[in-house]
């Protein structure tokens, strides 16, 4: 985990949508705990709105037209739910409310009976990790993402789900690191979420002293240590 | 591709503003959707129209827009901004993505150094009751020093990363960054922005 340069001067640059997209994720995950940056870019953003607004031009009854008659089609999607924080207690509830999201996001893909296998399994395997006595669940809402990590120190295994997170950029992806209370980042698979922003992943090995789930953006392939800033840590501790 | 028609400014009596239309948009209300996009539909094809430049190119990218607006409008926080910061976010960064996923052939055709520089040329176009906004937004770029002028130019209209704006000035990336931000604390400040 290197320390950038001064990561709050690209608050004007993502305001004018100057930033490539991997600096776009990273930078969204710094406004979520930096909140003197997430004011000023919401006031940045007012005001490129203005300078966009100022460019109006006649509507063209096609598109009009177009438009109304395309939402007749479209499903609303649903609001980010607000921040959830960890809960370790009160088991039952929050696995159920973790499930139904993990059915939510299991049911969305479809082809190929090898794959709902492997949907069910995972479907199997979550549910007997938040049934586990040590169990902690974690929601973080990460820009438009949100991330759950559910996990059993005790047997060994964690699961982590996605939901509005946008696709790795290209010739990148997701890698999961399992943090250690000295402070190594173990490799943990790959997080890969799909075109419709869902993705999920159980990580299994030993979790003594991990005290926290890490994600970076690596090169296809992986990286045996984090190159690149995480773009969110979760803690697992109790 | 037909120019676009002008269409008269619908009087249809629905005077919520454009934060309450899109609080019931996102409850599923095509009216108010419908009037929200009287309200807000010109400035959406102006700004996509200003970033890609291509009209039916950026026609597309606006109807995606407008469309994503009425998916996404539960999303939407009040609390968070105005609808039509909003909006105009989903917009521009819809059209920058537009610009940048077609640069690799624009490249190819040697036209990335015109596109900026055809740009004074096609501002003419807009209709009376802009003037006022033109005029806040060019007396606020003037209180711009060139630089930050160029910086935010090239960006928000151009389109481009602040490492290719660092390239085509000859300027450093720290530079670029700071007169991005800087420029945008002014031009927030002249514009009387909130916050």
């Amino acid at each position: 985990m290197t320390p950038t340069d001064n990561i709050h001067t690209l608050s004007g640059a993502y305001a004018l949508d100057a930033l490539d997209d991997l600096e776009r994720v990273r930078f969204e995950a710094h406004m979520e705990t930096c909140y003197s940056c997430a004011e000023e870019v919401a006031s940045f953003q007012a005001t490129s709105a203005l300078l966009g607004g100022a460019e109006e031009l006649p509507v063209s009854s096609e598109l009009r037209s177009a438009v109304l008659d395309e939402i007749q089609h479209v499903r609303q999607v649903g609001p980010v739910t607000a921040r959830v924080t960890r809960v370790a207690p009160r088991l039952v509830s929050v696995a159920a409310a973790v499930l139904a999201v993990a059915v939510v996001s299991l049911s969305v893909v479809t082809a190929g009976l090898r794959r709902e296998v492997s949907e069910l399994e995972t479907y199997e395997e979550l549910a007997a990790i938040m049934q586990s006595e040590d169990a902690i669940t974690l929601t973080e809402q990460i820009g438009q993402a949100r991330l759950q990590v559910v996990a059993s120190p005790g047997s060994g295994a964690g699961a982590i789900l996605a939901n509005g997170m946008s696709e790795a950029p290209n010739g990148h992806a997701y890698q999961l690191w399992l943090i250690t209370d000295d402070d190594q980042a173990l490799p943990a698979g790959f997080l890969d979420v799909g075109e419709d922003g869902h993705g999920e992943y159980i990580m299994r090995g030993d979790m003594d002293g991990v005290v926290a789930v890490g994600i970076t953006v690596e090169p296809d392939g992986g990286s045996e240590a984090p190159t690149t800033t995480p773009i969110a840590v979760l803690p697992l501790t109790a | 591709m037909a120019e676009p028609r002008l269409r008269p400014v619908p009087d249809v009596g629905d005077h919520r503003s454009p934060n309450e239309l899109l609080v019931a948009t996102a409850k599923g209300d095509t009216e108010a959707y419908a009037a929200l996009f009287d309200h807000v539909a010109p400035k959406v094809v102006g700004v996509c129209r200003r970033v890609v430049r291509d009209p039916a190119r950026s026609e597309e990218v606006a109807q995606e827009v407008l469309t994503e607006v009425w998916r996404s409008a539960k999303r939407f926080d009040p609390d968070k901004g105005s609808a039509m910061t909003w909006i105009m976010t989903i917009a521009h960064r819809r059209s920058v993505d537009c610009v940048r996923s077609v640069q690799a052939s624009r490249d190819r055709d040697e036209r990335v150094g015109h596109r900026d520089r055809e740009r004074a040329f096609d501002v003419v176009s807009e209709a009376v009751e802009t003037r006022e906004d033109h005029e806040r937004v060019r007396a606020a770029l003037e209180q711009l020093t060139d630089l930050q002028r160029e910086v935010v130019d090239l960006a928000y209209y151009g389109g481009h990363t602040y490492r290719e704006v660092a390239e085509m000035l000859d300027t450093p990336l720290g530079t670029v960054k700071t007169r991005m931000r800087d420029g945008l604390i002014r031009l927030r400040d002249a514009m009387g922005v909130e916050r």
